[in-house]
Formats: structure tokens, C-alpha cells, sequence
């Protein structure tokens, strides 16, 4: 994983406007940003702007990122599932269009750290399957969908406590499953 | 920004329940400043927060997938479009004002309405503070001939300051913030984009490029600290290279500033040595006459580079600072007299 030495060495570089540092960013996270993106917006050509904005902004407000309160993969997702939300929910009439077929096949430079990645994500995907099926469903329509918790509960037929309840019960179980896989990587 | 629907107030077990929603970006709009005051004032919300989001963006991991080969040169040459002077900021000076404001930038999104109505220091509230700031900064704006904002305050910093507190400290944070902001990518712009080398009145003076960039980074950074010393946060210090930059800055307008509080001394040499990662050496004449510096230094003192810092920017007293002086103690006095003799606030 990258290390925070890395990650702070990274931030001043671009604070600098060092271009070489964004690319190095994109190299190391634009899979990931893309891949999210396009997994809720569903549409190509969105997902590439958006992807597009999100490396932007870090270019922008680079010290926006603090490598003390977490990773740049959290920062840079949370920017970009953010965007990628207000971006359905602005586009509610093309929300539910057919998937584009991809394949799950990576590049990035840094093997050592997408190789680690690639296991960790394997890690949360099989949590996410292990999860009781309607916490996964309630998961699926809130960070996939873009919907509110509000919606999930219309959607799923349940109040709006329970559907807090099941994203709160399932994402912690999605943060015990990476501190379990942390434990192991550093053991 | 407005709310067009505000939310009945929750409590802090019902937003507690809600962090698993914001985490996933499914809580809803116009709960989200509740949500994010709460996060805000609350370091276990915040904590959990920051658990759940790592597991969000984990399971957006899940879906990695490469983008289009075109789409990396895209974002580089979109990157270098915005970026105002082309590749890596020409000079230092710039890098350090960047990285100031950045930094200052990025610190205010963290403040909540509680931290922004804490006193600070020099009587202003937090909110007041980044008010004059984006007041100082918009008159540099002005000086450099990129004007940002259409208010009559004048260059008094007392009275700018004021003028500026009556029409945004009414207003969300975010409103000043805006003025600030520009007015800053205003003087980056100047300064990336050939200004000019002459001399510009600031504050009953005539400063050059350089002086400006450095004594708006010393603002920013001081005023930063004024705010977290007020709510309580561990005071932040640039990097030792920006440090030493603006020690630097302070010895060569020294002379200056002891002619300014009539503590001048012509023919005079002081020996600074400054401790600490940032520090340095430097021999100082002790008046702006044109005599020069000369090794049989008249005084030598010693002290920490940040403790210099703050009494440059007036943050400590002359004899509140601990200094070892070898030679003339009155030299030694005047010398941290004189170091605050551009503060303003």
C-alpha cells in the first residue's frame, strides 16, 4: 500500500503544481475512481468526465487531502462516488440503463500495490456476497444507485430506521472485513 | 446556498444512526449540514465516519475497471490548462504562498459554526479573522490591479477590516471564502505572469513582488494558528524550507523595520542565529543607511526560528521570548522590538 510518507511527499509535490505527480496519481487510482464512477453513472462518457474532474480537483485543492485523517484511495473515492451520485440523481431519467460489459482486468504501474488492492477488493466483494441479502440490496441501491436511505426504505418496503440500520449494519461489516485483511497483510 | 427544506433539529443519537448514509452519499441534502456539524464537533462521529467511508470507497474498489487509454492525456492537459503558469510555479516565493493558502483553505473547511465564533487572540472572533484576511487579501488584489470585489472599504486595514465584517459576517462562510479565493488566484496569477518588478504600495510603504508574496504567506500562516490556538487544535508550522524562506524574509528587512520604530543603528552589526529546523545565521546591519554588515558583530542572539516567527508576527512579546544575547542587550532588545514592526493584526 502506499505509505504515508508517500502519500505526503505526493501531496507537496503537487501543492508544487509538479504534473508528473498527477500522473502518477492517475496511474495509480484512476481503475479505481473510473470503475466506481461507471459502475453508478452507467454511462461512458459521463464516467470519463467525471473521472476526469475528481484527478482535476486534486490538482486544484491538493491540500485539501490530509494524509492523516486517510488514505488517498478514501479521498478520491468519496470525491468521486460524491460526483457520480449528484450526477444521477441529475440525471434520474437515464439512471437505469444497461451496463456496459467490462472486464475486470486492471493496469497500473505499481504492481505491488494494486496486486494488494486487487486482493483487498476481492476481500470486501465476498463480504458484500456473505452479507444477509437484504442488507446487500439495501448496499446495492444506495452506493451503486445513488438512492437516499429514504428511497431504499420506499423501495424495499421498510421503515426508515430499518433501512439505516441495514446500510449501518453492513457497512460495518464491510470495515471489519478490511481490518481483518489490514491484520493479515501486516502479520 | 440555501435550504429550501430545513430539517426538524435531530439529536446526536438519531445522527449517530445516519453515518453509515452519509458514508455511502445516501443520507439526505438537507440533513447533511446536521450531519456534518455533528461529525464536526464530535471526535467518535468523526472517527466512525472515516471507518465507514474507508469501507465505501472499498467497495467501490470492487468495480475497478481501466479507462480508456485517451482519457490520462486528457486529464494532464486539462491539468496544465488550469494550471495558471505553465508546469511547476517559476519561484519559490510563489510555491510558499501556494502551499500557505492551500493549506489555510483546507483548514477553514474543517471549522464548524462553534469554532468559527471562538475568540481568538486579537479579539476577533475566527469567523472575523478569516473576514480581515479575505479583506487583506482583496486589497493586495487590488494593488497588483486584479480587483475582486466591488466595496468601498478603503486601504485602512482597521477600517477595511470592518467594512468587510458588516457585509459578510452575516453571510455563510462560503461567501467570503469566494473573495478570498479569487483574490488569491488573482495574486498567484500576477506574480506567475511576469508582474512586475517595480515597488507597490502596501499598507504606507513600497514593497516589491517578493516582499508581498512573503508577508501574505506569514499572514496566512499566523492568522491559521490564531484560529486553531482559539478552539483548542495543536498549532500547525510550515516546512522547514518555508520557514527558513521567510526567516530569510524577516533578516533582510530588518533594517528597514528598526529605522520604522526609531531604533536604528547605524554602523551597527547584529550576529541571528536562529535554532531549529528552518534556521540559520545571519548577519544583520542594524539601520537601512546602505552601511553593510561586518563580522565583529556588535550582538549576537539566539532563539528559536519559530519563536522568531511569532514575534515577527506579534504573537509573543520581546521579553516573552526566550533568547540568549551575548553583547549589547539594548542592540538585542531593540532587534525584538523592531521584528513586529509590519504586524497588523
Amino acid at each position: 500500500m502506499p505509505t504515508v510518507a508517500w502519500e505526503r511527499g505526493t501531496r507537496e509535490r503537487l501543492i508544487a503544481r509538479d504534473d508528473a505527480a498527477l500522473g502518477e496519481c492517475y496511474d495509480q487510482y484512476a481503475s479505481f475512481v473510473y470503475g466506481l464512477v461507471l459502475r453508478v453513472v452507467r454511462d461512458p462518457k459521463a464516467a470519463e468526465d467525471i473521472t476526469q474532474d475528481v484527478f482535476l480537483g486534486l490538482w486544484e485543492k491538493p491540500a485539501c487531502f490530509d494524509p492523516a485523517k486517510g488514505a488517498l484511495r478514501t479521498w478520491l473515492g468519496t470525491l468521486a462516488h460524491r460526483r457520480a451520485v449528484d450526477h444521477v440523481r441529475r440525471e434520474e431519467a437515464r439512471r437505469r440503463r444497461d451496463q456496459t460489459a467490462h472486464n475486470r482486468v486492471v493496469t497500473t504501474p505499481d504492481v505491488e500495490e494494486m496486486a494488494l488492492a486487487l486482493m483487498t477488493a476481492e476481500r470486501v466483494r465476498e463480504a458484500l456476497e456473505l452479507l444477509p441479502p437484504e442488507q446487500r440490496e439495501a448496499i446495492q441501491l444506495a452506493y451503486f444507485d445513488g438512492r437516499t436511505y429514504r428511497e431504499v426504505a420506499v423501495i424495499m418496503g421498510i421503515p426508515e430506521g430499518t433501512a439505516k440500520s441495514r446500510l449501518r449494519l453492513a457497512l460495518r461489516r464491510v470495515a471489519m472485513t478490511l481490518e481483518e485483511e489490514d491484520l493479515r497483510q501486516w502479520a | 446556498m440555501g435550504l429550501t427544506d430545513a430539517p426538524e433539529p435531530m439529536s446526536d443519537a438519531e445522527l449517530r444512526e445516519l453515518l453509515a448514509a452519509r458514508a455511502l452519499d445516501a443520507s439526505v441534502p438537507s440533513e447533511d449540514l446536521q450531519i456534518d456539524a455533528f461529525v464536526a464537533r464530535d471526535s467518535d462521529a468523526a472517527a466512525e465516519l472515516a471507518r465507514l467511508s474507508t469501507a465505501a470507497a472499498w467497495i467501490g474498489a470492487t468495480e475497478a475497471l481501466t479507462p480508456p487509454p485517451r482519457l490520462r492525456a486528457s486529464v494532464l492537459a486539462a491539468a496544465r490548462a488550469r494550471n495558471r503558469a505553465p508546469g511547476a510555479l517559476p519561484d519559490d516565493l510563489m510555491r510558499i504562498y501556494r502551499r500557505e493558502t492551500d493549506e489555510f483553505d483546507a483548514f477553514v473547511a474543517t471549522l464548524g459554526s462553534d469554532d468559527l465564533a471562538a475568540t481568538t487572540a486579537n479579539g476577533l472572533s475566527a469567523r472575523d479573522l478569516i473576514i480581515h484576511l479575505a479583506a487583506m487579501e482583496s486589497m493586495v488584489a487590488d494593488a497588483v490591479g486584479r480587483p475582486v470585489i466591488e466595496l468601498d472599504a478603503g486601504t485602512d486595514v482597521g477600517g477595511r477590516t470592518a467594512a468587510f465584517v458588516e457585509v459578510f459576517g452575516v453571510q455563510p462562510i462560503d461567501a467570503v471564502l469566494t473573495v478570498w479565493r479569487d483574490a488569491v488566484a488573482g495574486v498567484t496569477e500576477w506574480a506567475a505572469t511576469g508582474a512586475p518588478r517595480g515597488l507597490l504600495p502596501w499598507l504606507g510603504v513600497e514593497v516589491g513582488r517578493d516582499t508581498l508574496l512573503v508577508s501574505r504567506t506569514f499572514e496566512t500562516w499566523i492568522h491559521a494558528n490564531d484560529i486553531r490556538r482559539a478552539i483548542g487544535r495543536p498549532l500547525e508550522h510550515p516546512p522547514a524550507a518555508q520557514l527558513h524562506r521567510m526567516a530569510d524574509f524577516s533578516m533582510r528587512n530588518l533594517p528597514a523595520w528598526l529605522d520604522v520604530v526609531g531604533r536604528g543603528h547605524p554602523g551597527r552589526t547584529a550576529r541571528v542565529v536562529l535554532t531549529g529546523p528552518g534556521g540559520g545565521t545571519w548577519l544583520v546591519p542594524l539601520a537601512a543607511d546602505g552601511s553593510t554588515a561586518v563580522e565583529e558583530a556588535d550582538v549576537a542572539i539566539e532563539l528559536d526560528v519559530i519563536d522568531w516567527c511569532h514575534r515577527v508576527g506579534e504573537r509573543v512579546a520581546p521579553d516573552a521570548v526566550s533568547v540568549r544575547v551575548t553583547g549589547d542587550a539594548g542592540l538585542a532588545r531593540d532587534i525584538l522590538e523592531a521584528a513586529s514592526a509590519l504586524a497588523t493584526l
